[in-house]
């Protein structure tokens, strides 16, 4: 194989990189919206066409008493099922980009994660997409780490954007972002590199391009 | 009591995409005759309601099918920009994750739509009338 031959082949290899996430990414925001559309949404109505009922019916009644339990249990579900929806696809990501997308990783994580990321404009899909999955698989593993705190920053400048992780449990061979996770950042583009921090830490970056945006997968 | 200047109703509008919410929603809130609610289920339906129904209260749905409840929010607030602190976000997802989005389109909050009653709606628009 000589170097021409080389080259078309790793083009080639992140072509079906990058339409294999695209596709997987597809299948789950599908999958999502089913669930939510068709049964997260009956359960809160059917619980609601429940409180109607309730509100007729004497207090104190059995009547009463079964459905104030019913709505209970259906809400429950309702709100078991939102967290399923949750881990299968980001949705918040479509209707509110990153700064949102990241908020919402910190307040589901066990150990403190702060997000800075104000001023962050939206980006195509794929890259929302690979920084809201590696930040996620990051704050896995730092938890698992013992972490006690994970730092999130998302920069952007005129061509680029630069999501920085930092953590008290870091290690300079560690790889937060994980195989799968650094697969989805190069599909969408990507790359990834460390950082010297100035306390002497050492911080995981991963860098877009806005203008080598991948396959973008965004479906609205 | 949840009622314009002259005693009547109040108006309410709901705009959901999903026609099953939609209808318990007019059911549940129109049920004590304190609000008249009417139904939307896309933008270009909420549009015409709201420039014909003239509601004093708009709930909106975050996701209405591929369009935005956000956008729609927008475009009545710059039809009639009073209408923002009488625009009320619905959601079956965490309020928490729309803070950001909410505070910028500067509407009156957000209710769960599992948590959606009058008393909801009243506690975050008061005084209409």
């Amino acid at each position: 194989m000589d170097g021409t031959d080389r080259a078309g082949r790793v083009d080639e290899l992140e072509a079906y990189l990058e339409a294999a996430f695209a596709h997987s990414e597809a299948t789950y925001q599908r999958l999502e919206r089913e669930l939510h559309g068709r049964t997260s949404q009956r359960l809160v109505a059917l619980a609601l066409d429940l409180r109607v009922q309730e509100a007729s019916a004497s207090a104190g009644t059995p009547e009463h008493e079964n459905l104030t339990r019913v709505i209970s249990a259906i809400t429950e579900m309702a709100a078991e099922l939102r967290l399923i929806e949750q881990s299968i696809f980001p949705s918040i990501l479509i209707d509110a980009g990153i700064p949102a997308g990241l908020r919402s990783l910190s307040r589901r994580a066990t150990i403190l994660v702060d997000v800075h990321a104000a001023d962050v404009v939206r980006f195509p899909l794929a890259i929302e997409l690979a920084v809201f999955r590696a930040t996620s698989a990051a704050i896995d593993h730092y938890t698992t780490l013992g972490a006690r705190r994970v730092d999130v920053t998302v920069a952007i400048d005129e061509s680029c954007l630069r999501l920085t992780i930092a953590s008290d449990a870091g290690a300079e061979d560690d790889d937060p972002f994980g195989l799968i996770g650094r697969g989805q950042i190069a599909a969408a583009g990507g790359r990834t590199s460390d950082d010297r921090l100035p306390d002497d830490a050492t911080a995981i970056v991963a860098t877009f391009e806005r203008s080598r945006s991948a396959n973008p997968a965004n479906g609205g | 009591m949840f009622c314009d200047s002259r005693g009547m109703p109040a108006r309410c509008l709901v705009v959901d995409d999903n026609e099953r919410f939609l209808f318990v929603a007019q059911r549940l809130l129109g049920a004590g005759e304190v609000l008249e609610v009417e139904g939307a289920t896309d933008i270009a339906s909420a549009i015409d309601v709201f420039d014909r129904f003239h509601p004093d209260v708009v709930l909106i749905d975050v996701s209405l099918g591929t369009e935005s409840g956000f956008g729609l929010a927008h475009m009545l607030i710059e039809r009639a920009p009073d209408i923002a602190s009488r625009i009320i976000i619905i959601s079956t997802r965490s309020g928490e994750d729309y803070e950001g989005l909410i505070e910028d389109a500067a509407v009156a909050g957000f209710i769960s739509k599992s948590d959606l009653s009058v008393e909801a709606v009243q506690q975050l628009v008061a005084g209409l009338g």
